[in-house]
Parts: structure tokens; C-alpha cells; sequence
């Protein structure tokens, strides 16, 4: 047997233990606030058991384990199907974005170590009403203040913004340099003064995503994760992780019908799909 | 020939005047929430509007229209999604009543399907192609239950198909005593419930190979009306979709310069267009020894149409078209419904197959 079978065999062996706990049938009936405690408690649990980062580096609280490591536990987690999609975005791009760019490595290894626990959530501030496709057409201004910047402007589409408590943000620095020379990579609080979050009602019924408003928000030059005017690099880096995540992420593949059964919670208007829906073309 | 176009012509666009003052994106979205609640502005206005009536025939107090003039009606109703499945539903029994019906029972029902004051449903597991065998006729009674009913929910008369001592038998009977058992599903507006027949009394409308050839005339019958309704669903996507595409701009101009958008327009549109043209076939062909394979092609065109188009102009619309708000969702729920309804692409297939191997032989 290869040491990746032994090590999923492993896996499954801790996910069955943990299934009467955190499994999706522990889920069904769950509002959403109770269903977000529940997947930090599961976050904690998987974090003990040593399943947390697995792909992330040591120094910053990883397992420095491979891709192949973690995609084999991740195969064995959908089948499982707990509350794992609220951090999903966080534990995707900006935790490793953060281990791979914070210049203050004990910084980036507390925060990787709390966002692993799933004490802390990060979200993704990338997107724009301008700018969806076109990313480097972002407008959220980052003016000089002293040695520091002061961020204004409008977001659109932060998945679960409303839960998290930092985010990762492209800005444009420099608006009269070409579209993507002018940007720059920073990490916000959420709850800094100036921060609003505005819930948008999906498809689904649910506020997966949010607008978020910054009024003149105070960041200092320490929160940077690029170079002035190199945020586009950084942006790229993220989206290269996220290229891939996709197609690993819960959901995917065969497993996305008991998802989208869990998903659609009694009395919620999303609704259950009907049995000939699920089955019919 | 002239006159009755332009009378046609009229209807619709009638039709579509009063869907526009009636029935509004947010006051659907406000319905979605209420599982098995009809939207009541529109079942108002449908009944004032003689729409009820319409494919009842004059003598006993309908409009006498044929399928193609309240169609182009039907095609207006589903370009705006508008919620309330009884008139292709209660038309499965008004259909079943002019082909089987004894002269009593059409006097006794007509009528107050063509005002509205009764609703009809049907549960003809697509004319056995998806063989329920849930729900027995003997003695003059149906027992068993007749599963995920469109319009079941409200229903007041049903025909069924269901298995008799010897053979089919379509039966037709009121729903006093049967018991609802509604379920959420995608699209709550359509009323779907599972029907659970205690022993219900019920009349019997063909028997054996009659009652499926019957049963198999009143789905072709309600697919051409269903076709037209998610040929008016298609239609409004692709209008929809391309004024998005000529409004939003990304990389500097309109995203409808891309080629990856234009042409997904141009196929939503051809699939649309065919769609229509062979729902229209298939009603001019009414009556017809080749109706039943005409409805087939219409309703397999309708249903590749609509699927398709509510799932593109999502795509074309962004992050835009996966908001509650902007109502494209109705569409896909209602795509996904509508193409199960009447059963599936692959039962309508088979239909299709066997006509025209029938052709051959
Ligand atoms: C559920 C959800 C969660 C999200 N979460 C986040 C998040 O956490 N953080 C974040 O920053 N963003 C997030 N997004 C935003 C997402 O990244 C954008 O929706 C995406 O980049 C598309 O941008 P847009 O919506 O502005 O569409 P547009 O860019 O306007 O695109 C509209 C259509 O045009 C097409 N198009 C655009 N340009 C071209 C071209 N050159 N050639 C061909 N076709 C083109 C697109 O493919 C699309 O079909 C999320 C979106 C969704 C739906």
C-alpha cells in the first residue's frame, strides 16, 4: 500500500469517528448561524486530529504534506459532507496567499493557526461592479496617508464577508500608471472603522455573498503583500490557487446532490429538489 | 388565412399588455417562499381574460380557439413566468372529456372549467413510458397514490391513467376525498403535490390500449401548449441576454463583442426560434394523423430551448444572473419543471421513435 493510501486510509478511519458529529445528516434542520458554530467546531477537531493545512508549510502551522496528501482527505471529507463552505474561500486563497507574502512570519503563522481552528475567517475582496472578468479594472482607491493608506471605494460579490474578520484586497494606488501597473495587494480588518457589509440574497435563497464598502479606511503600509504597484503578480498568485481549488472543492463531481439536497433546508425556499428533478434530464 | 393571423396577432399581444400591468418579477419572488401558493392576480386575471375558456368548446361555453391561437396566449405567459400551471393542466382534462367523455359528464364539467370555477389536473405517468403503477382502479374506485401531480395542490377533477383489472383504464374523478401531500420543490408555483386516492369513486374514459392511446393524445395535446410556454420563456432569455450583453462592457467594451458571448446568444437564439416554429407545427397539425409526432418534436425542441437559454443567459449575466433579485432563477426552476412536468426528453424520444418507426412499417 503507498504511503498516500495509508495516509487516506487514515483519513477516513478519524472522518468516520467524527461522522455522528459533524456528518451532513448532524446538519440537516440547522439554521445557518448554528450551522457555521458547527463547522468551527469541526475546523477545531480537524485541526487537532492533525488534518488541518495539510498542504501548508510547518514553519506557518501546516502539516507540509503534498496536493496529492490533501486532495486524497478531501475526497474522503466530501463523502462526509460537513459544514466546511464557509471557509472555504479563507482556507483557499488569502490563508495561503498570507504564508506565502506577510513579511511578519509569527503574524502570518497566528493567523494561519487560527483561521485552521476556524476561530478567524478571511474573505476575498477582489471583485467589483466594474470589474468581474476584467480584474485589473479595479477602481477601490488606496490614497497615501503619511507612510500609511487610507482604502475607499466598493466591492461586490465577497463570499461570506458577513462572517469574516480579514480579507485580502486589490486597490489601485496609482490611477494615472497602466490598468495593471496601478494596483496594490493589502490585507484589511474587517471590522476597521469605515468597513461596511451589505448580504446579497442568491438564487438559492441564501447570502452567500456580499457588498463591502470601504469609507476612507485606515490600513498601514504594513498590511501590504505586494510591492507598490505589484499588486496584479500577487492577484495572479491567488487566482492560480483558486483555478485549482476548483476543482477540487466540495461539490464538485458526484457527490453535489446529496450537497444540494443539504442545502436546500426545510422552509427554505430553495427548496428540496423534487425526486423526478433530481433524476430527470 | 390573413384575418386569422392578425386576430391571433392581437390576442398575444393583448395577453402580453395585461401579463405586463399583472404579473412583476418581485411579486413572483414574494410567491416563491409560500409552498403550493398560486399567484392570485394572475388566476384573476386568466378567468376575466377568458383564458380559462379558451380551448373549451362554444357549445359548452368556452371560446372554441384552436391550439395555435391560444398558444401565441401561452407563449406570452411564459415569457413572463407567470405562476399558475392550471391552464395547460385543467386543459388535460378538458381534452379527456371531449375525446372519452359521456355527454353528461361534459355538460356536467365543461363549463366550469371554461369559467375557472373548476380546476383539473392530470397523472398520466406519461402515458405509461414512466410506469408509476402506484394507483389501481377496480370496482369503480381508484386506490394508491398518483405521485408529484403539477396543479395537484389545487386540483378539484383529475384524470388518471391507472392499472385496472385488465389493462389500463383512464378514469376521471373530483378530489374531495383525496388527500394532498404537497412537497417543496424548485419551483413551488406549480402547485406539484402527490394525490392519495382512498378508495375515491371515479368514471371510467377508455379502457386497455384505448386508454393509453388516449392518454398518449391528451400529453401530446398539453406538450404543444407547454411548448409554446417555454418558447416564451426562451424568447424573453434571449431578449434578456442580449440586452445585458450590449450593456455590460469588460475589458473596455461591451461583453457582446466577445465572440465566447455573441455566439452563445446566436445558438439561444436559433434553439428559441426553432422551438417556436415547431410548437406552431405541431398545432396546425391538430387533429392530424401525425399530431402525436409533431407534439413530440415540439416538445423536445421546447425543452433543449429553454434549458439551455435559462442556463446561458445566467452565464452571460455573471455574477448578476445567480442573484435572487434579478428573477433568473425563475426561469431555470421553471425550465427544469416544465421539462419533467409532461415527462422527460427521453420518454418524449421513445414517442417520437415509435411514430415514426410505425411510419415505416
Ligand atoms: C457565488 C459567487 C461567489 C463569488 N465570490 C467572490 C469572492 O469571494 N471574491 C471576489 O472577489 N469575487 C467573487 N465573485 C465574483 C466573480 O469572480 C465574478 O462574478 C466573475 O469574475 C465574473 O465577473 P462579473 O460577474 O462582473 O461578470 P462579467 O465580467 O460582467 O462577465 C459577464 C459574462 O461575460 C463573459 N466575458 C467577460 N469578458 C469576456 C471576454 N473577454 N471574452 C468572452 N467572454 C467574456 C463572462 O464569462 C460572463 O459570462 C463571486 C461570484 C459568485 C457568483
Amino acid at each position: 500500500m503507498s504511503e498516500v493510501e495509508t495516509y487516506r486510509d487514515r483519513a477516513r478511519a478519524w472522518l468516520a469517528s467524527v461522522e455522528p458529529r459533524f456528518g451532513a445528516a448532524a446538519r440537516l434542520g440547522l439554521r445557518e448561524d448554528e450551522d457555521l458554530a458547527l463547522g468551527r467546531a469541526y475546523l477545531r477537531a480537524r485541526y487537532e486530529a492533525g488534518f488541518g493545512g495539510i498542504d501548508l508549510p510547518v514553519e506557518v502551522g501546516g502539516q507540509g504534506l503534498s496536493a496529492v496528501h490533501k486532495r486524497a482527505f478531501e475526497l474522503e471529507e466530501i463523502a462526509l459532507g460537513p459544514p466546511t463552505v464557509y471557509f472555504g474561500i479563507s482556507l483557499g486563497m488569502p490563508v495561503p496567499i498570507v504564508t506565502r507574502f506577510a513579511s511578519d512570519r509569527a503574524w502570518a503563522r497566528e493567523r494561519t493557526i487560527a483561521a485552521l481552528r476556524g476561530e478567524e475567517i478571511w474573505c476575498q475582496l477582489f471583485s467589483e461592479p466594474a470589474a468581474g472578468s476584467d480584474l485589473a479594472g479595479v477602481r477601490l482607491k488606496a490614497k497615501r496617508h503619511g507612510a500609511d493608506w487610507r482604502l475607499s471605494g466598493q466591492k461586490l460579490w465577497t463570499s461570506w464577508a458577513q462572517y469574516s474578520d480579514y480579507g485580502v484586497i486589490l486597490a489601485r494606488s496609482d490611477p494615472s500608471a497602466p490598468k495593471n501597473k496601478g494596483l496594490t495587494y493589502f490585507w484589511g480588518d474587517m471590522r476597521a472603522r469605515g468597513v461596511t457589509v451589505r448580504p446579497i440574497r442568491l438564487a438559492n435563497a441564501h447570502h452567500d455573498v456580499c457588498e463591502v464598502f470601504f469609507d476612507d479606511v485606515e490600513v498601514g503600509d504594513h498590511q501590504r503583500l505586494s510591492e507598490v504597484g505589484g499588486g496584479f503578480s500577487v492577484a495572479m498568485a491567488t487566482l492560480m490557487i483558486e483555478r485549482y481549488l476548483s476543482r477540487t472543492a466540495p461539490g464538485s463531481g458526484r457527490r453535489s446532490i446529496s450537497f444540494c439536497r443539504l442545502r436546500g433546508r426545510p422552509g427554505s425556499p430553495a427548496g428540496r429538489p423534487s425526486r423526478t428533478a433530481a433524476s430527470g434530464r | 388565412m390573413v384575418s386569422l393571423d392578425l386576430e391571433r396577432l392581437e390576442l398575444a399581444q393583448n395577453a402580453r399588455r395585461s401579463l405586463e400591468r399583472t404579473v412583476s418579477t418581485p411579486d413572483i419572488l414574494a410567491h416563491l417562499g409560500t409552498p403550493g401558493a398560486v399567484h392570485e392576480p394572475f388566476w384573476t386575471m386568466a378567468r376575466a381574460q377568458g383564458w380559462s375558456a379558451a380551448l373549451v368548446p362554444e357549445a359548452y361555453e368556452g371560446l372554441g380557439l384552436s391550439l395555435g391561437a391560444f398558444g401565441g396566449i401561452a407563449f406570452e405567459i411564459g415569457r413572463r413566468v407567470a405562476g399558475a400551471p392550471f391552464l395547460t393542466t385543467s386543459y388535460a382534462v378538458i381534452r379527456a372529456l371531449i375525446g372519452h367523455g359521456r355527454e353528461s359528464d361534459r355538460q356536467r364539467w365543461l363549463p366550469a372549467l371554461a369559467s375557472g370555477a373548476l380546476i383539473g389536473s392530470a397523472a398520466l405517468g406519461a402515458g405509461h413510458g414512466l410506469a408509476h403503477g402506484s394507483l389501481r382502479f377496480s370496482g369503480g374506485r381508484l386506490d394508491g397514490i398518483a405521485p408529484g401531480v403539477a396543479g395537484g395542490a389545487q386540483a378539484d377533477i383529475a384524470v388518471v391513467l391507472a392499472d385496472g383489472e385488465d389493462g389500463p383504464v383512464l378514469a376521471i374523478a373530483e378530489l374531495g376525498p383525496v388527500r394532498r401531500r404537497r412537497f417543496d420543490s424548485i419551483d413551488t408555483l406549480r402547485g406539484t403535490a402527490d394525490l392519495i386516492f382512498p378508495e375515491v369513486a371515479a368514471g371510467v374514459l377508455a379502457r386497455g390500449r384505448e386508454a393509453t392511446e388516449a392518454a398518449l393524445d391528451v400529453l401530446a395535446a398539453q406538450a404543444v401548449l407547454c411548448a409554446f410556454e417555454q418558447a416564451g420563456g426562451a424568447a424573453d432569455l434571449v431578449e434578456r441576454a442580449r440586452d445585458h450583453a450590449c450593456a455590460r462592457k469588460a475589458f473596455g467594451q461591451p461583453i457582446g463583442a466577445f465572440q465566447g458571448i455573441k455566439h452563445k446568444i446566436a445558438t439561444m437564439y436559433g434553439l428559441s426560434e426553432l422551438a417556436r416554429a415547431a410548437s406552431e407545427h405541431a398545432a396546425l397539425r391538430e387533429g392530424a394523423p401525425d399530431f402525436r409526432q409533431a407534439a413530440a418534436a415540439a416538445r423536445l425542441q421546447a425543452i433543449e430551448a429553454y434549458d439551455t437559454c435559462a442556463r446561458e443567459c445566467v452565464q452571460v449575466h455573471g455574477g448578476t444572473g445567480v442573484t435572487w433579485e434579478s428573477g433568473l432563477h425563475l426561469h431555470l426552476r421553471r425550465a427544469r419543471t416544465l421539462a419533467i412536468e409532461l415527462g422527460p426528453a427521453i420518454v418524449w424520444e421513445d414517442i417520437l421513435i415509435n411514430t415514426l418507426l410505425a411510419e415505416g412499417r
